[in-house]
């Protein structure tokens, strides 16, 4: 029993590293001048889906604090820092889809029902015309419902995937990089979602 | 002696209703997400251990910017979850909504 407990911070530990990023240990990322932002291949389901990610990743670092230069056309600057390193980032977009189908299997609620039948019938008496007998009779039966295993529903979502990757400008040494995704109904706040994730982490590297 | 037989009442008092997950999906994928919200919540209460019911709670909480509720969701949907995939999103989500806040 008391080897079983040992593995358990081991197990928190992977835990909590499974979406941690992959970096070069040795770089230091304190001697940063600026990042160039390449431009951001479209997705092949939506024409437009590389600039929405591209701007989402100026708009990002602009958020938390640092110079942004877009006036090249082609690649956005990002002012890091006064170091004399240069970093290239590039994207690549995995998944961009506002219509994945979400299947939900659900119970088939009937709540019953009451139903009630009078039957009325007159006798006329021969004797006297003018009197009639009336016999009211009146049966309820309920019906007390079920729940029982019914169809599958389905929903769509949107669902956006990245791969951030960044590299040393001068040497081409890879120094980090990660992947990471989001889930949402609207496109646009879970394209948002996903890249802040990417660059609020990529974000603490130059603190 | 004449004999009239009336069949008078036939009352069905509660018949048998929509589901409200049917009409969450449509409210969803028509893009009603306040009315979407309300059938999660009647449906919330007639399966309270489905966490795919939380999940979709969660998702329309987020887009429609409550983020506590949404993490309340998300939490719960772990908590009655037995899929990875669905831990992992939920876990991922639950990390992004305390950043944010």
């Amino acid at each position: 029993m008391k080897n079983n407990l040992k593995f358990i911070p081991f197990i928190y530990f992977l835990f909590s590293c499974y979406n941690n990023p992959a970096i070069k240990s040795s770089y230091n990322f304190l001697n940063v001048e600026s990042i160039e932002v390449l431009p951001v291949e479209d997705h092949s389901y939506l024409h437009g889906s590389g600039k929405m990610i591209s701007n989402s990743i100026s708009y990002n670092f602009l958020k938390l604090g640092f110079d942004v230069n877009q006036s090249n056309d082609q690649n956005n600057f990002i002012f890091i820092g006064s170091g004399n390193k240069k970093l290239i980032l590039s994207c690549i977009i995995t998944e961009f889809t506002d219509s994945e189908l979400i299947i939900v299997p659900y119970k088939y609620e009937n709540k019953g029902y009451t139903e009630t039948v009078l039957n009325q019938s007159s006798i006329d008496s021969k004797k006297n015309k003018k009197d009639t007998d009336l016999n009211n009779t009146a049966s309820t039966k309920t019906h007390g419902g079920s729940i029982t295993e019914g169809s599958k529903i389905e929903y769509s979502r949107a669902k956006v995937g990245i791969i951030l990757t960044m590299k040393d400008k001068l040497t081409g040494d890879l120094v980090w990089s990660n992947s990471y995704w989001y889930s949402g109904l609207e496109l646009h706040k879970t394209t948002e979602s996903c890249v802040r994730q990417g660059i609020n982490q990529l974000g603490k590297l130059f603190n | 002696m004449k004999k009239l037989s009336y069949l008078i009442i036939n009352i069905f008092l509660i018949g048998e209703q929509l589901d409200p997950l049917i009409q969450a999906s449509d409210a969803i994928n028509s893009g009603s997400y306040e009315n979407a919200l309300k059938y999660v919540i009647d449906a919330q209460k007639l399966e309270p251990f489905n966490p795919d019911v939380y999940r979709m709670k969660a998702l329309l909480h987020e887009s429609l910017g409550e983020q506590k509720k949404a993490i309340k969701a998300w939490e719960k949907c772990i908590q009655y979850s037995k899929s990875k995939e669905i831990k992992s999103e939920a876990q991922i989500h639950l990390k992004n909504l305390e950043n944010e806040k």
